[in-house]
């Protein structure tokens, strides 16, 4: 069935390298993106949120109906998509961490468990199964040099970067980022240095919306917008714990590894085995390091 | 180690029994349709007892149960197909396999907690979902593997009903020993394991040993539970062994009540007969399921058992 | 004497065959039509199209008088595209809802499934699916229009060599049960032709990054690609393949023949190199639909509103209610199942405006086996290609009485090393 080794020619090798590297990066971009927004919510609520990719998804439908049926202009788009994505952060904030502050970590679990069906029920029910395109970015590819690159590729790149680079300048160097941080660390101490927590949970369930919905966003173009985008946020899971999930930079590194990863043994291994490699290295990975290839051992 | 079948706990297991001729009793006069939910259901609490041992009891999470369940009913189905195995031993043979293969996934867990275990077993699901896909040769791929109908001696086990009484009567058997495994020294060991690692070590529980024994039963049951399933349709696809099943398990038991026998039986009924319960709604069904879960957890964050218990005090 | 007299009398009453007893699923006033489709998760994407295109059918009849003063009443019941809930769906519609027949589609376990019980059961079921494994194996209750994967793979193969004379043909499938046949089926049959494809590539339901297999299909440098995946996944892989310079044509499966592909893979990726199978006798868009297409944006405006609908499987479903009704039809007043599935089989060709002749035979179930194409032309519009590719080798996918699967494939194999030795 044509799973066997390719070795490339010497013509292609270094080329497929290079673009086997920029695919990786640019789908490891976007895992790292959803990572992060799982970080977060687990760093300062203690949460693991699988309803997480369904919070993309409804970003990539906001995005869908600011853009193709207000037909608003791309700023705006961005600006409304945002607003939309911190009201729906603070709903499930309200609706699933408020009420089961003191419940096991498990029951929290199940409860994202049941948003996520209800997202994607109400997704489907609202705008119906099918999917629509959502064409931001142009396709032409240029050449650099011997590479055919898209600016939907770069795009995707930069604005990702950008993104975790802004989160990552927001956590360190601004008060509420500190405050979150020693939330997460150890909240008693916290709240006794002043930091008010319930003010915590707020701004991050906000903060990890907003992030969702840009995700959201950025995706749609490439894959269309559909009620089963969320299933991303596997991925997103596995890339986080990868990297570390105790850590954001560990986070984000992972997903990068993941994409790359992925890429490369698609192309050298077999396209076939691509599905599994994810998995596979990440039971490797937490075999030999249990924190994360990134993560702070202890 | 002590077994007591009959002993001082016939509270549970009278009433228990009294449930299995009750429901035999009837069978005969349940339609087609009724009796093949009700082994769904049976199916289910075997499942949801078993991963309850491991995540209620021993506080070790798992998201690959589904993984077992395949790994169980797709050795079922080869030992029958290739060595012609008699189905009892092919069932109890794909419940060993299965065990084994939760030993393996134990010991990994044995470094690991919360988050990170989570992750590894759910690449491991991940990993047997995509091994049942692709490894053609062994198990048919994604088109599947027609599967021969079981018999035990000149019982033939075509019909709907005499499914229903197997699926009754194994489900009574492991509900049983599950109960009686927990109230003996090894269900102690799991509870002071999730209780405290640290104090159980001090009390001198084998940490690595009860741990992997927890993974390894629980995968047993799931195996047991595979082996049947396979009679279900008398056809398997890898379809139904991913992600999104081994999540509805543990909802199962979240909902039931986690660390509770009676909790795993309630939760897998009642996770069984809800979505057909909900057929009338046609289009909505998805979204009233997911809002009649959110509502019961939001209410009874402990599961139904657990606020069973609350209320009466017990 | 006279109380053993009553007795015997009644019990050989009870033994005696019950004249005038109607099947199951049959009144006086009424036909049961059972129907199960995901109409909830992730493939519900099919199931309101197959239950609009039945109900389309049915409303037809039902308010022309119905069959022989019957009306047909259909049932519907959601499989979510799993084979347990599949068999429940089918299960509560025998006991419960004691239907005649059971419509249903399109996922491949539910129907294989649901097949398996039908023939327990002895219900006929009548599928709007491309599972092939449905005919495999000979089935005398379960009837399948599709078009199946057996057949889609090997048209598709026909059609690129024959048609758009192709020299390196690579092959993308998806794995799982739609695509992994397909991908077998494209291999089989360039066997006719002598030739291999330069390039085999699969991916996964759901994935959105083809880098590694648009580059393996690059290095080889292929002129057609033939795709058989999902709308969404074939779409992407096309322009993944644009963006990174591969320049060939290609050819998709029925999944292909959504007008909406272009938004996804954009224009610069599929004008003048896009084709795929269409299996009406014109595109959703032309002349030769439109009675249909108004006629369903009345009935089911909030469906027809929603992108690329109505599509090949509402259709489908439209004409396969249409050939039940038929056959319901000619069975006349004393219906019995038995007597339809003959009809079924023996009915010859049916013909209809929007479809080439679907036509099932006593030992071939299989009713569809021919296709038209569609393309995207320079500027990007969609192109009706009025050439009609139909399967006519002696030999099929479809096993009658005493076949199997294994018996179809030899005669496949046999029938190519023939042509070789030529």
């Amino acid at each position: 069935m044509g799973r066997g080794r390719i070795f490339p020619s010497a013509l292609f090798r270094k080329e497929m390298l290079i673009q086997n590297l920029i695919g990786g990066i640019q789908a490891g971009s976007l895992y790292a993106l959803v990572a992060l927004g799982l970080i977060i919510i687990f760093k300062a609520t203690s949460v693991l949120n699988f309803a997480y990719g369904e919070m993309v998804m409804m970003g990539a439908y906001f995005s869908l109906v600011f853009y193709s049926f207000f037909r608003l202009p791309l700023p705006w788009v961005f600006l409304f998509a945002l607003l939309s994505g911190i009201i729906l952060g603070l709903l499930l904030e309200r609706v699933i961490c408020q009420p089961l502050q003191r419940a096991s970590p498990m029951t929290v679990v199940i409860a994202t468990v049941a948003m996520m069906g209800i997202l994607k029920s109400l997704a489907r029910l609202i705008w119906g199964p099918g999917y629509y395109a959502l064409p931001i970015f142009t396709v032409t590819p240029f050449q650099f040099f011997s590479l055919s690159l898209s600016g939907n590729t770069l795009y995707t790149i930069l604005i990702s970067v950008s993104f975790m680079g802004l989160f990552y300048l927001f956590f360190v160097f601004t008060k509420i980022g500190k405050g979150m941080r020693a939330t997460s660390e150890n909240p008693i101490a916290a709240s006794l240095m002043g930091v008010r927590i319930p003010r915590v949970f707020f701004l991050t369930w906000a903060i990890a919306g907003a992030l969702a919905a840009l995700t959201g966003l950025l995706i749609a173009p490439l894959t269309g917008v559909f009620p089963d985008m969320g299933n991303i946020s596997v991925k997103g899971f596995a890339a986080g714990v990868l990297g570390g999930f105790g850590s954001v930079p560990g986070g984000i590194l992972g997903g990068f590894f993941l994409g790359v990863a992925e890429s490369l043994a698609g192309s050298y291994i077999s396209t076939a085995f691509k599905d599994v490699i994810a998995f596979l290295l990440l039971v490797a990975v937490l075999i030999f390091r249990p924190t994360g290839l990134f993560g702070k051992q202890g | 180690m002590k077994w007591t079948i009959l002993g001082s706990y016939h509270k549970t297991w009278v009433p228990l029994l009294l449930v299995l001729i009750g429901l035999a009793a009837i069978a005969p006069f349940l339609d087609v349709y009724f009796l093949y939910i009700l082994t769904i259901v049976c199916l289910n609490v075997i499942l949801a007892t078993g991963l309850n041992l491991l995540s209620g009891y021993t506080g070790q999470i798992s998201l690959c149960h589904s993984g077992f369940l395949g790994i169980g009913a797709y050795s079922c189905t080869i030992l029958m197909i290739r060595l012609h195995l008699p189905y009892p031993l092919a069932l109890l043979s794909a419940g060993l396999i299965a065990g084994c293969a939760g030993f393996l996934v134990g010991i990994p867990a044995l470094r690991l907690r919360g988050l990170y275990l989570a992750m590894v077993t759910l690449g491991f699901g991940e990993i047997v979902h995509l091994v049942l896909h692709h490894w053609q040769g062994l198990t048919g791929g994604p088109l599947g593997l027609k599967v021969p109908t079981a018999r035990i001696g000149p019982v033939v086990f075509k019909s709907e009903l005499s499914l229903f009484y197997l699926f009754l009567f194994v489900a009574f058997i492991f509900v049983i020993l599950a109960r009686n495994l927990i109230h003996s020294k090894i269900g102690r060991a799991f509870r002071s394991i999730a209780y405290s690692e640290i104090a159980a070590q001090a009390c001198g529980v084998d940490l690595a040993k009860y741990k992997t024994l927890s993974f390894a039963l629980s995968a047993f049951y799931a195996g047991i539970a595979g082996g049947l399933y396979c009679q279900l349709l008398k056809y398997l696809s890898p379809d139904p062994f991913g992600l999104f099943e081994s999540i509805q398990y543990l909802t199962m038991i979240v909902l039931g009540g986690m660390g509770s026998i009676i909790g795993s039986v309630v939760g897998a009924s009642l996770l069984s007969i809800l979505p057909e319960i909900l057929r009338d709604f046609k289009d909505y069904q998805e979204l009233i399921f997911s809002l009649l879960l959110m509502l019961f957890i939001l209410f009874m964050p402990r599961g139904i058992y657990g606020m069973i218990r609350s209320v009466f005090r017990f | 004497m006279k109380r053993t007299l009553v007795w015997v009398t009644f019990l050989s009453l009870l033994l005696l065959p019950a004249t005038g007893q109607s099947e199951v699923g049959v009144t006086a006033n009424e036909i049961r039509i059972g129907f199960y489709a995901p109409m909830t998760g992730f493939a519900s994407y099919f199931g309101p199209s197959l239950r609009n295109g039945l109900m389309m059918a049915v409303d037809e009849v039902n308010n022309a008088g119905g069959i022989h003063d019957r009306k047909l009443k259909v049932i519907i019941e959601d499989d979510a595209c799993d084979a347990t809930k599949a068999v429940a769906a089918a299960k509560k519609l025998i006991v419960r809802d004691k239907v005649f027949m059971i419509f249903g589609g399109p996922c491949a376990h539910s129907v294989i499934s649901g097949c398996n019980l039908a023939d327990e059961e002895k219900i006929p079921l009548y599928v709007v699916s491309s599972a092939e494994e449905l005919v495999k194996n000979y089935h005398k209750y379960c009837f399948i229009i599709g078009m199946t994967t057996w057949n889609q793979s090997r048209l598709m193969v026909d059609f690129a060599i024959n048609e758009l004379k192709a020299k390196r043909i690579g092959i993308v499938y998806q794995t799982g049960a739609y695509g992994q046949p397909g991908g077998e089926g494209f291999i089989t049959r360039m066997k006719k032709y002598g030739m291999e494809p330069v390039a085999t590539v699969v991916h996964k339901i759901g994935d959105t990054d083809y880098t590694a297999q648009v580059l393996k299909l690059k290095e080889a440098n292929p002129d057609m690609v033939l795709v058989f995946s999902y709308t969404k996944e074939g779409a992407m892989i096309i322009r993944q393949a644009w963006e990174k310079g591969l320049k060939a044509k290609w050819v998709m499966s029925t999944t292909g023949n959504i007008p909406s592909v272009i938004d996804l893979a954009t224009k610069e990726a599929v004008a003048g190199r896009y084709y795929a199978i269409n299996l009406t006798s014109d595109i959703i868009e032309g002349p030769k639909l439109k009675p249909f297409l108004e006629i369903y944006t009345k009935k089911f405006p909030a469906d027809a509103a929603r992108p690329d609908f109505p599509n090949d499987r509402d259709t489908m479903a439209y004409i396969a209610g249409k050939m039940i009704i038929e056959a319901l039809k000619r069975c006349g007043k004393d219906l019995t199942r038995d007597k339809f599935i003959s009809t079924l089989e023996n009915m010859g060709e049916f013909k209809s405006d929007i479809f080439p002749p679907a036509r099932f035979r006593p030992n071939d179930h299989d009713g569809m086996k021919t296709t038209y194409w569609v393309m995207y032309d320079e500027n990007g519009k969609r192109r009706f290609i009025d050439k009609l590719y139909e399967w006519n080798e002696p030999f099929s996918g479809s096993a009658g009485p005493g076949e199997t699967a294994e018996t179809i494939k030899a005669k496949e194999e046999e029938y190519y090393q023939t042509l070789k030795k030529k």
